[in-house]
């Protein structure tokens, strides 16, 4: 008994400090303010402590985390870990780091993004941001591999059009950075 | 517009970026944090209220053919002084446990979701409490191997002559043991200063007959008169569907949280039912009725007062909210409510 739960403390260490930031930044880029990440983030690794059993080996755990902290996320369902001095402290060390987070500014992408339903968007983010294959989207997902292919495919063609529906142009060097009321400003304008 | 410049476009939008969250000075709250959950139990032990959550749609879903002995154990008087219990109450009865603590001061304060091969009950001596919860003999094997994954000890002990094993929770005076009889599998956890005082407890568990068994149950959950009264007080602020009429469950007293499930889950499955058929037909202001009386259901006081005790309502308001919001429950794997409201909610 003694050696089982030492290989399970040193597997979730492992675990843990492999997987702490990309954590704590896929929870940062979904939560406002951003300190909620704390909280997603010790939710996630409470979950996977428990179920250790049930975390896959090697790189396959990354997205098997991403997808507790998204059911986490998508649930809206926050334990006790509030209330936790740990939690209180990594929520005032991210309060430091993100002292007055400002409104992230609306651009033409960011609305596009926003048109689509939250599984296509989540499905770029993952693919985007947290740089995750479809493999890795069927994990975070909870479908098949086959199908988050053809699910990302989807949601790329619905952004393409939800763009060219808001007048994005692919001339424009500077993507994702113009506010979307100066850009269709500017098509208004006839500056296009 | 490739797919390249698709990712990048997107990626040319995070809000945080992976180099910036690596320099963030983290060290002493990540080490405590860590720490933190390794001290925890390592064990998923879910709160009752979670297993309330798990267990009422179910056992809603089969209602008409599973005896839910909170619901049933309305008795009728053949004799003053004598209750003679429903022969379904009693065929509950008959296929479940029947265990009672059998020790001066103790009596069962709660007993929850009872069928002839689940259920839980709670019994206390105002002190302590000694939680007993029964399944069917299949979960044995994984249920010791889990209870068994974060105990720092373990001991082989007898419940009422079959052979069980103790666990005690790393660290804690937290302590169950798992036995099996021949039908069901069996865990008694409860929280207790010493093994020994614990142990005292498990060796006052007695098997009783079926009589003696209902008479033990609490009266709280004997109220054979009071279901319809009841119905009808939950349903004051709750709008139904034209000429739908909630059945009020036969021959029931659940508690108010079992009743108010079967309630809100009768108009609940009505409304997605019409907000599902009419969306296929693109009804749009049928289906629009259906959300915005859906929607309305945050507000509904019965679910206000489940809320403390189990997660139906927040089962309930994922689909309200689903509803008006493209149509998928994000919680755990999308789903769309089509296709999962029936056996979320337990709809028939």
């Amino acid at each position: 008994m003694v050696h089982q739960v030492s290989a399970a403390e040193d597997r979730f260490r492992e675990l843990f400090e492999s997987n702490f930031r990309p954590l704590l930044a896929y929870a940062l880029r979904r939560t406002e303010p951003r300190e909620e990440a704390a909280d997603v983030v010790a939710e996630t690794f409470l979950v996977a402590w428990r179920r250790l059993d049930d975390v896959p080996e090697g790189a396959a755990a990354r997205p098997w985390l991403f997808g507790v902290a998204r059911r986490i996320l998508s649930n809206q369902v926050r334990g006790q870990w509030r209330r936790s001095r740990l939690v209180d402290r990594l929520r005032g060390d991210l309060i430091m780091a993100y002292p007055a987070t400002p409104v992230t500014e609306a651009t033409v992408v960011g609305v596009a993004l926003n048109r689509l339903d939250e599984a296509d968007r989540e499905l770029l983010r993952l693919t985007a941001w947290e740089g995750l294959t479809p493999s890795d989207l069927a994990v975070v997902m909870d479908i098949p591999p086959g199908t988050a292919r053809s699910r990302l495919h989807r949601a790329r063609s619905r952004l393409r059009v939800e763009l060219l529906a808001l007048g994005w142009d692919e001339r424009l060097e500077v993507v994702g950075h113009v506010g979307v009321g100066e850009r269709l400003l500017a098509r208004d304008a006839g500056c296009d | 517009m490739d797919e390249d410049t698709l990712d990048r476009l997107v990626a040319s939008i995070w809000p945080v970026a992976d180099a910036d969250v690596a320099h963030l000075d983290l060290a002493a709250s990540e080490a405590d944090l860590l720490e933190g959950i390794m001290s925890t139990d390592a064990i998923e032990r879910p709160p009752l209220v979670a297993m309330r959550a798990r267990l009422v749609p179910r056992l809603i879903s089969i209602a008409a053919a599973v005896a839910v002995l909170v619901g049933v154990l309305s008795y009728r008087s053949a004799q003053p002084g004598h209750p003679a219990y429903s022969a379904e109450l009693i065929a509950v009865a008959d296929a479940a446990p029947r265990l009672l603590v059998d020790a001066p001061g103790w009596s069962v304060s709660r007993a929850d979701e009872l069928s002839g091969s689940n259920g839980e009950m709670t019994f206390t001596d105002r002190t302590h409490e000694l939680e007993l919860h029964w399944a069917p003999t299949a979960a044995s094997p994984s249920l010791a191997q889990d209870r068994g994954a974060s105990a720092d000890r373990t001991a082989t002990v007898s419940v009422l002559g079959h052979p069980g094993t103790l666990f005690r929770y790393a660290g804690t005076t937290s302590y169950t043991t798992i036995w099996s009889d021949e039908t069901h599998t069996l865990e008694a956890r409860g929280d207790f200063e010493t093994e020994a005082a614990y142990r005292t407890v498990l060796d006052h568990i007695k098997s009783v007959d079926s009589e003696a068994w209902l008479s033990a149950m609490p009266p709280s959950v004997i109220k054979p008169a009071a279901t319809t009264a009841a119905v009808n007080e939950m349903l004051k602020d709750v709008p139904q569907p034209e000429g739908f009429h909630v059945t009020v469950p036969s021959a029931t007293v659940h508690d108010r949280y079992q009743l108010g499930a079967a309630v809100t889950g009768q108009v609940a499955c009505r409304w997605i039912g019409d907000w599902v058929a009419a969306d296929a037909i693109g009804d749009h202001a049928a289906a629009a009725r259906a959300a915005d009386a859906m929607a309305t259901s945050h507000h509904w006081a019965i679910l206000q007062e489940m809320k403390r005790d189990g997660a139906f309502p927040r089962v309930l308001w994922e689909y309200a909210d689903a509803m008006t919001a493209g149509g998928m429950v994000m919680g755990g794997k999308p789903l769309t409510v089509a296709e999962s409201y029936k056996a979320s909610l337990g709809c028939d």
